[in-house]
C-alpha cells in the first residue's frame, strides 16, 4: 500500500529530530497527523480489498468515518470476547490480543491526530511525536500478523459502524 | 486572543453563548468550559465524581510505575469526541526517551497502570498516555507535566 508507506515517511521526515527551525511545530504536528492517516488508510484500504469491483474500492475506502471507526475500536473488547466464546484456541486468544492492542493504539493516535490538528494551546516535543510515529508503527506490524484472520476480517466490519 | 477573519473573539463568544440565565464563564478558557460543561448536570464519569478513590488507587501504583519514569500526573478531561478521559502526563528520563528504548518505556508505564486500573470499565474513563523527556519538559516547562 503505497499511500500508507506515504504517510509513515512523511511523519518521520517531519519529526526528524534535533531540528531548529522555525516550523518545527508546524512539523511535529503533521508528522503525528500524518502517523494518524497512515494506520487510519491502512484499515480502511484493507476493508476495501475485500470489495468485489476493483474499481470501487476507493469509493468503499471512503465510506469510513471516523467516529464509527473508533467507536467500532473502544467496543471491540467486548466484541472479542464474544466472538471467542469459551473455548477459545491459543492461537484465535493470540489473535483477539492483538486486535485489542491495535484498537486501543488506533484510539489514541486519533486522540493525538486531533490535538496535533486542533488544540493550537498544545506545545509538541519531539519524544511526545516520536512515541506517536512509534504507537503508529506497532499497530502497523501487529496488524499485518492478523489481517487474513476472520477476527480481523470481523473488526474490519465493524468499523463500518452499524450492528 | 486576536481577532479572527470571522470577527469572533473570546469577547463575542462570551456575549453569545452566556446568556444571563446560565452560569457565566469567567475566562474562556478550556478548563473553565469543561468546568462550566460538567456542572450543567450532564452524568459525570465515575473516576470524576469518586475521584478520591480513583486517586487512592492511583496512589498504590506510586511513585514509579515502571523503570525510566521521572514524575508523572493525570488530568481529567474529554476528549476530542466528548468523552470522559483521563491524560496521563509523564516524564521520562532522557536515556529511557531514546528512539531505541522509547517504545519499552511506554509500553511498560501503560501496561502497569492499565493492568491495575480498568479505567474504561471500572470508572468510565477512556485513558490517553503522554511522554516527554526531562530535558526537553526542562525548556518547555508544560504545566501539566510538571
Amino acid at each position: 500500500m503505497d499511500l500508507v508507506d506515504d504517510f509513515f515517511s512523511h511523519a518521520v521526515r517531519l519529526a526528524a529530530p534535533g531540528k531548529t527551525s522555525d516550523t518545527e511545530q508546524i512539523d511535529f504536528r503533521r508528522a503525528v497527523s500524518a502517523a494518524y492517516y497512515a494506520v487510519f488508510h491502512l484499515l480502511t484500504m484493507t476493508a476495501a480489498e475485500s470489495w468485489a469491483v476493483g474499481r470501487e474500492r476507493h469509493r468503499f475506502a471512503r465510506l469510513f468515518e471516523h467516529g464509527k471507526l473508533r467507536a467500532a475500536s473502544l467496543a471491540l473488547p467486548g466484541k472479542l470476547k464474544e466472538r471467542l466464546g469459551d473455548n477459545a484456541s491459543p492461537d484465535d486468544q493470540k489473535t483477539a490480543d492483538t486486535l485489542a492492542a491495535i484498537a486501543k493504539d488506533f484510539v489514541a493516535l486519533q486522540q493525538d491526530r486531533n490535538s496535533a490538528d486542533y488544540d493550537n494551546s498544545r506545545v509538541w516535543s519531539y519524544t511526545e511525536v516520536e512515541n506517536v510515529i512509534l504507537r503508529a508503527r506497532d499497530l502497523y506490524i501487529g496488524w499485518n500478523t492478523v489481517s487474513k484472520t476472520p477476527l480481523a476480517e470481523s473488526y474490519l466490519l465493524d468499523l463500518l459502524g452499524g450492528k | 486572543m486576536p481577532r479572527t477573519t470571522t470577527g469572533i473573539n473570546a469577547e463575542n463568544l462570551r456575549e453569545t453563548w452566556c446568556q444571563p440565565e446560565n452560569v457565566g464563564l469567567p475566562e474562556l478558557t478550556r478548563e473553565a468550559v469543561v468546568k462550566w460543561y460538567s456542572e450543567t448536570g450532564m452524568p459525570r464519569a465515575r473516576g470524576v465524581a469518586q475521584a478520591a478513590e480513583l486517586q487512592k488507587k492511583l496512589n498504590g501504583i506510586m511513585p514509579q510505575p515502571s523503570s525510566g519514569v521521572v514524575k508523572w500526573r493525570h488530568t481529567f478531561g474529554n476528549d476530542w469526541a466528548g468523552d470522559p478521559a483521563i491524560f496521563f502526563w509523564v516524564t521520562l528520563t532522557d536515556e529511557a526517551s531514546k528512539k531505541d528504548n522509547l517504545s519499552k518505556a511506554t509500553e511498560d508505564f501503560r501496561k502497569v497502570l492499565c493492568e491495575r486500573i480498568d479505567f474504561q470499565n471500572d470508572w468510565d474513563l477512556i485513558p490517553y498516555f503522554n511522554f516527554r523527556s526531562e530535558s526537553e519538559q526542562a525548556i518547555l516547562k508544560d504545566e501539566v507535566y510538571a
